[in-house]
Parts: structure tokens; sequence; C-alpha cells
């Protein structure tokens, strides 16, 4: 990475999560949105969103996406004036400004010009604004005639937007006048915000014109809301507060007694100036105290966060390995000096030092790989925005719901997730989610769902997509299987419903014509198996026929650092990912039997099929045993699959970085990756999933009977 | 080698350009000397002589311990680590299909070349000297070498009476050979 593509790709980053909040915001404001009313501060963020974002391109010589941000301001600015309705149709066009967004940035960040041009986007925008301003229903100058005229003299063209919409939703309109302490107003403003934004809308601040005290700030707060006036003095009760109600002008003050300035505070010299006292003069300064609070907030939440470039976690992660390494090296040398001589305390000494570092390395690694978790809520704003899309292209109506999203995952775990999960939720609205006839006629609600969960079990997430639609039928599949030469009819008897379901996952396995009318799903889901293994992770699926289908992922918190077993075969050495390791036994030569042709042994009553790492890797000078009665099986496997692989020596367990072997060995089947262990030796990790899945399919490729298998073509 | 790289006037003759008036200077323009001039590695493999971009090369590494991969072509190495990432090492005697005499010694190299943003070591027998040529002096490879071999060539150039062959990475390095044959490979990553 050169020292000139810095700049852009802090670019890069923060505008990504401008455009993410924006989605965000748009999200909330689509479903809001449906219940008829939504909440201007969403609005407001999505307006600053674009705001920034229009700011950041133009400073980074971005010019599609400032221009594009710039139309799109106009456009926020007037939906939150109320110049233009926030209607679905508008909504369409701003989601779709989200997806063209990212193919600018993207076609940015890899410095090429993005070739289909923002016109017609651009052109899109300018007719919504054209559409031009829906009638502010019954919000007619006369409405707020009533009002005040102090207040109505100050407000900006957006609070004054606000209060019509206040009253022509017929919400009471409420005065509430608050006293607060010069030095705790920061707080005070804040909470007493959030206690009115349970009630209502606050519209304005305006500083009152009658302060008690020289150290203490009076504001008047003006607020909309549905509840009655005794509510929200039961809501807001505070010393210093109180609530008028606006159109009957009622006051209520809370039954306790206004206090004197506390006492506890420290004296504070202000000039002799008088609080201002004229309307006019407020005018100027409204906007000061409220500038000044979100100003101080923004700035501590910046100073709070730091975005750092995976690239330098990796390093850092990388450098932790090697620490380990030089640990267990200096544990050797421990070892050498205890067998010398008079070397007693010196070897406690060392010792005890050596325990303290491997402690602390410990918490290093711990502290580092918390780091890189980021929450999955990332990956399900986008799949919302797909359900919304895809369902719209789809003509179904779908609701999705989203559990878990705060769910912590490995950065790169959560970017490599996003592909698949994008694929099952395509799949969920293409062939399990039914039309709405088809629904009400099985007695379904017309709106399709689709549930989304994440959640923590153990050491290992998991993600579940679940739909209610007509589920998977098996026997289709089966049928389609069958018809394909995918399973002989034999085969296709014996399976069980489990057996059938798995067949999706098959390579090269489709129902491609027919999907549409025998429901069939599967198209691509040997990718989606595939990239979920190679995250270390494993798919289930579970359906029933009309009631829909849910598709479990399992995956590990993270890659990056993981125990491993430490295995010796042929001299070579290997690791083995202990949460695939179910158990490591010895056997001896005579407890091998042999079914079919096949190495089994009985463990517990089960029968465990046998491979020879050697053998399966052809790994030079593999021959027989070293010792026929020591004989090292390591259990492996996930779910029900399970695989007694042989291998001639086990070394120990160790945590271990992943390396990437790069892009022209990662096809290798059967190895996940590289990594480091003592004494500059560079070893290989095994691809448990891929190993036993080898296994399994060997073993029904040589049974007798099975036939037409088209997409087997292992060598030999 | 062939050509000192200081030897100006001869090249600014070859190449019909001239020197910075001091026209050029007022249009605050200044005229470079020969940008296109590349700089290469020269090195032999087997009896033949063969050369990369300087652009290309990382670093120049005596031959390190690599750990053997499984179902891997046959001349791929391995894997070895270069300060702390791993990278594939492979052969290119053998990648190239070179037969007869190995003069693998004590000179024998690894070159760290980096492709497609990744990094491969590349065993050679011998490292001789950087050279710089001219783009005019390198010429494409006449279609009679091709044969199973041309793919891997990208340009000639004539070196003080030898032929130095540019090698085209793209193929040397090709990710879809590094697999050994009749092995199946993972369903690609993007359908």
């Amino acid at each position: 990475m050169t020292d000139s593509s810095r700049p852009s790709n802090e670019f890069l980053t923060e505008a990504q999560e401008v455009i993410e909040a924006f989605s965000h915001n748009l999200l909330e404001l689509d479903a809001q949105q449906r219940t008829g009313d939504y909440d201007p501060d969403v609005l407001n963020a999505a307006f600053r969103a674009v705001h920034s974002l229009k700011g950041l391109a133009a400073l980074f010589g971005a010019g599609p996406i400032a221009a594009l941000s710039h139309a799109l301001e106009g456009t926020l600015d007037a939906l939150r004036l109320g110049k233009l309705a926030l209607t679905p149709r508008a909504l369409d066009v701003l989601f779709e400004c989200v997806e063209v967004f990212q193919r600018l940035l993207a076609a940015f960040g890899e410095g090429r010009e993005e070739s289909d041009s923002i016109g017609p986007l651009l052109d899109r925008i300018a007719a919504l604004s054209g559409v031009g301003p829906e009638p502010a229903a019954g919000a007619s100058g006369d409405t707020i005639a009533g009002l005040d005229e102090s207040i109505l003299g100050v407000l900006t063209e957006y609070e004054e937007h606000r209060l019509r919409e206040n009253i022509r939703l017929q919400r009471n309109l409420y005065r509430v006048h608050a006293s607060f302490d010069l030095l705790a107003i920061d707080v005070g403003i804040e909470t007493l915000k959030a206690k009115m934004k349970e009630f209502g809308e606050v519209i304005t601040y305006l500083p009152s014109a009658d302060s008690s005290s020289e150290d203490r700030i009076d504001l008047d707060i003006l607020v909309g809301s549905h509840r009655p006036i005794a509510e929200i003095v039961a809501g807001v009760a505070e010393d210093d507060v109180t609530v008028h109600e606006l159109s009957r002008g009622r006051t209520i003050a809370p039954s306790s007694p206004p206090r004197t300035p506390a006492p506890t505070t420290a004296p504070v010299h202000l000039e002799p100036e008088p609080t201002p006292s004229v309307p006019v003069d407020v005018a100027e300064e409204e906007e000061t105290p409220r500038e000044s609070i979100d100003g101080a907030i923004s700035l501590r939440s910046l100073s709070q966060t730091v975005r750092v470039d995976l690239e330098r976690l990796d390093h850092l992660m990388n450098l932790i390995g090697e620490l380990g390494v030089v640990h267990a090296n200096l544990g050797s040398t421990l070892d050498i000096l205890k067998r010398r001589a008079h070397s007693g305390d010196v070897a406690r000494d060392f010792l005890l030092h050596l325990r303290a570092m491997s402690r602390k390395l410990s918490l290093l690694q711990q502290g580092l790989l918390d780091v890189r978790m980021v929450p999955l809520g990332q990956v399900f704003d986008k799949l919302a925005r797909v359900v919304r899309k895809l369902g719209r292209d789809a003509d179904k109506e779908i609701r999705l719901s989203i559990s878990g999203a705060q769910t912590e995952l490995d950065k790169l775990i959560v970017e490599e997730l996003s592909d698949p999960l994008m694929h099952m939720v395509r799949n969920c609205i293409d062939h399990g989610i039914e039309h709405a006839a088809e629904r009400e006629a099985a007695g379904k609600l017309a709106v399709g769902r689709i549930d989304l969960r994440a959640f923590q079990k153990g050491n290992r997430v998991v993600i579940e997509v679940e739909d209610d639609g007509r589920g998977m039928d098996w026997r289709g599949i089966r049928d389609i299987a069958l018809r394909r030469g995918v399973v002989s009819a034999t085969e296709a008897r014996e399976m069980s419903v489990a057996e059938t379901l798995e067949l999706v996952f098959r390579p090269g396995f489709t129902t491609r014509e027919t999907a549409t009318e025998i429901s069939g799903r599967g198209v691509g889901m040997d990718v989606v198996k595939t990239n979920i293994s190679r995250l270390s992770g494993m798919i289930d699926v579970d359906t029933e026929p009309g009631r829909g289908t849910k598709f479990s992922i399992t995956l590990p918190v993270t890659l990056a650092i993981i125990q491993a077993l430490v295995i010796e075969c042929a001299k070579q050495t290997f690791c083995i990912p202990l949460n695939a390791v179910l158990e490591s036994i010895m056997v001896r030569e005579a407890e091998i039997a042999t079914v079919e042709g096949h190495e089994v042994i009985s463990l517990r009553g089960r029968t465990l099929p046998l491979v020879h790492l050697s053998r399966l890797f052809e790994l030079p000078g593999a021959g027989g045993y070293v010792d026929p009665e020591r004989i090292y099986v390591v259990v492996i496997g996930l779910a029900q699959h399970r695989v007694g692989l042989v291998v001639d020596d086990l070394v120990g367990q160790q945590d271990v970085v992943i390396k990437p072997l790069g892009k022209a060995l990662r096809a290798v089947p059967g190895i996940a990756g590289a990594t480091e262990l003592g004494a500059n030796r560079t070893v290989l990790l095994l691809d448990v999933g891929k190993l036993v899945d080898e296994a399994m399919g060997r073993a029904e490729l040589s049974a007798p009977v099975k036939i037409g298998r088209p997409e087997v073509t292992d060598g030999p | 080698m062939a050509r000192e790289p200081g030897d100006l006037w001869r090249a600014l003759d070859r190449s019909g350009e001239s020197l910075a008036t001091e026209e050029d200077y007022e249009h605050g323009y200044k005229r470079e000397v020969r940008q296109d001039l590349e700089r290469y590695v020269a090195f032999r493999v087997g009896v033949e002589l063969y050369g990369l971009s300087i652009r290309q090369i990382a670093e120049i590494a005596k031959v390190f311990d690599v750990t053997p991969v499984p179902r891997t072509a046959d001349f791929v190495l391995g894997i070895g680590n270069v300060r702390g990432s791993v990278i594939p090492v492979i052969d290119l005697f053998k990648r190239l299909r070179l037969s007869g005499e190995r003069m693998i010694g004590r000179f024998a190299r690894t070159l760290i070349v980096r492709h497609d943003d990744e990094l491969y070591g590349l065993v050679v027998d011998a490292v001789i000297d950087v050279v710089t040529i001219a783009p005019e002096d390198l010429e494409e490879a006449p279609g009679a070498i091709a044969g199973p071999r041309g793919e891997y060539i990208r340009s000639l150039a004539r070196i003080g009476g030898e032929i130095l062959i540019v090698l085209e990475l793209k193929t040397v390095l090709a990710t879809e050979a590094f697999i050994a044959p009749g092995v199946r490979v993972l369903a690609k990553e993007d359908a």
C-alpha cells in the first residue's frame, strides 16, 4: 500500500460508514412510514448523513458522489421541511441512491470512472421535487396564529414546519419551562430531552426571557404530544420544571416547591450582563445553546473511536503469534536450564516469569481479538435493503424481523458472510414465500415473514434465516435428483428426509427448470455451503412443507487465532482445528475391521470409518504403521458425520494464528491455511469439513450399487 | 552489460528526442530523459537466461526451507515464510518444463515476486545481473518458439550476444496450474 492511496482509503471507509448510516435511517423511516407517522429525528439524521457525505466527497474529489449527494441533500431538506411528502415512491428513489452510492464508491476506490452515469437517477430525484409541495392539510396560518407571537417570531423554517405538523396531527402543544444550573446544563437538557421524547416531539428550545438568577439558564421548550397535560407533568416531574398547555393556558407545577440554586454549586462569576429580555435578541441566540450541546456530544463520541485498517490488526495479530513462538522457545530453554546442575533458583524464577508472560500474552491476544469484533447489524441492514427491493420486484409483501443484530463476530467473517446470507434471503423470497393470494388460501397471513436471528452459543455464533413460506418439498427434490442421475433408484428409496435435503448443497444440483412448480431451492446452495465451510462453519436446513424453512449457520467467533491439535504424519507436521476434533484415541491393528473394503473400528458401539491422512494426501514414504500396537486415531467430525483420521503421532495442543495460503493454493482441497510453530516452521492446517466430506464421498463412491454420479470427479 | 544508462546522447539520438531547451523551462515544462527504459533482473535457469522487470521483484533471497503442500503440482516446492506472510514457492526449472543439466547449487536464489497483489517465491539457478532495456529492443516472441512453452514468454531481448527471455508472470503463476492434476477443486468462490 502506497502512501498516496491513504487519504482515499480513509475516505472510502468513512464514506462507507456514512452511507451505511444513511441506509439504516432509511430502513427505519420505511418501517415507520408504513404506520403513517415517522420520527422527524431520523429524517434529520439522514439529511445530516448525506450532508457530510457531500462534504467528504467534495474534499476527496469524488465528483459523481458529491453531485448525487448534493441533489439528494436538496430532496431530504424538502422532505424534512414538509415541502415533499415521504411517500413509498420517494423512499424507493432514496434506496436506489444507497445502491448507486455504493457502486460509485466502489468505482472510486478502484480508481475507475463509474461507467453508468448518474444522470437518470438525478432526473428521478428532480422529478420527486417536481411533484410540488403537498398541501399541508389544515395547517393554515390561522391554526398557529393563536400562539404567542414571541414564539412564532423566532422559529426557523424547519421548526415552523414541525409545529404545523404537530398541529395537523392534532397533538396538544405544551410549553415546558425549565431552569438549569449553568454548570449542569448539558446533562440537564439531555435528560429532559430524553424524557420528553417519550411523550412526543420537541419542536424547539427557546431561552426564556425571565431568568431567575445569573448562574442559571431558563429555557422554554415547545413540545407536541398526544398525551394529556397531567401525564406529561408526571413524566417530567422534576424541580424547576413547569408545564403549560398552550391552547388552554393551564399551568401545572410539580408539587414540590421550587428550589433555590443548589448550594453545592461553585460560585461562578459572570459578567453582569442582563439576560436577554426582548424577543429579537432571543432570535439571534436561539440556535446557540442547542448547537453547542450537539457539538460537545459529537466531539466526545469522535474521540472515543478510532478507525483502524484491518491489515494493521492482522500485523499485530501476527506479532502476537510470533511472541507465542518466542514464548514456546523460552519454554524449551527453561527445560535445558533445569537439566544443568545448580540451576534450581534461577529455573524457578524463570518459570515464574514465563507463567506471568503467558498470562499476559493470552490477555493481549484476547484484547486484540475483541478489537476485531464487529456487530452483525452491518450485514443485516444490507439484507433488509435486499428484502425490501426483491420483495417489491417479486410483488410479495414481506416483513423482515431481525434479532441479535448486536451479536459480534470477527470483522473478516462478517464481510465474508454477506454474500451467502444474501443468497439465502434471495432464495427465501424467490422460492419460499408464496404470493399473497396463495398464502391466504393456505390460511396464512398475506404478508410473508422472514426472520433473521443471530445469537451466541458457547464460543460459536449461530445465524438463522427462517421463512414462513411453502417449505421444501423433499419428495420433489428426491425425484429431481433421481431424474438427473444424482442418486440411484436404490439410493433414493433408502434416503432419509434429512439426507434428501442435504442434496441441495451438492455441487451441480439444481432444480432450475422446475423450481417454481416444486418449490425447489438449491440453486447455488453449494456455493453458500462452500463459503460457509471456508469460514470453518456449517450449515443445516430444516423444513416443514407448508410451514416454512429454516437454515442455520454455525460459525466460530473468530478465525484469527484458534486452538489446534498438532499431529505428525509421514514425518510432516499438520494442525487440526481443535473445535473439529471430538477425541483422540489409540487402537491396535487387531481392532481394525474391514467392511466392504473400508477400514473401520468400533467405538463405543458405533462403527467409525477410518481414513489414513498419509494415503489421502499421498504423502511420500507412507507405509504401514509405525507401531501396530499404538495407532493414533483422531476422531474428527461436524454434526453427525464422523471419521477417524489415522496419523503417526500426536504432538500436542497449541494456540495458532492462521495465515491464508494465497490465491494460488487456496483451492487445494483439504487444506484450510497455514500457521507458524516454533523454530520458524510453517505448518499446514487441515480443512476438516472437506476431509470428512471426501471420506464420506469416497465411501459412497466405491459402494457396489451406486451408479450415475456425474459430479464426482475425484482422482484415484 | 549491454548499455550504460549514462549514455544519454546516444539514447537521445536514437529516440529522436532532444535535450530540454530554455524555452521548455520557460514554459515550466522539463522534458525528462527517457522515462521508458526499464530495468530487468537477469537470471539463469538451466542453460537459459531469463529476465523479470525489477518492478515485479520484491526481494532476492537465499533459498530457504519450505513446507511441502500435498495435492499440488510437481513444480510447487511448498510454502515458506517471508517476513510473516506465507507464500508459495515454486521451482522455475520444473515450471518451465526445462530439461537437461541442472546447475542448481550455492548460487541458487529465491526471487520473491509480486504478482496480482500477492507474493510468490521463484527458485532460480543463479541471479546474473540487472540490465536496462529500452522497449524498442524487446521483440515479441516469434510464433515459432511458441510450442508448449511459448505461453510463458512475454518478449525477448538480446543481451551481449545471448537471448534474454522476459517471463510472463500471468501464465507462469496461473493459479489453476498449482493444483495437482486430478484433484477436485473447490467450487469457485463467486458464482
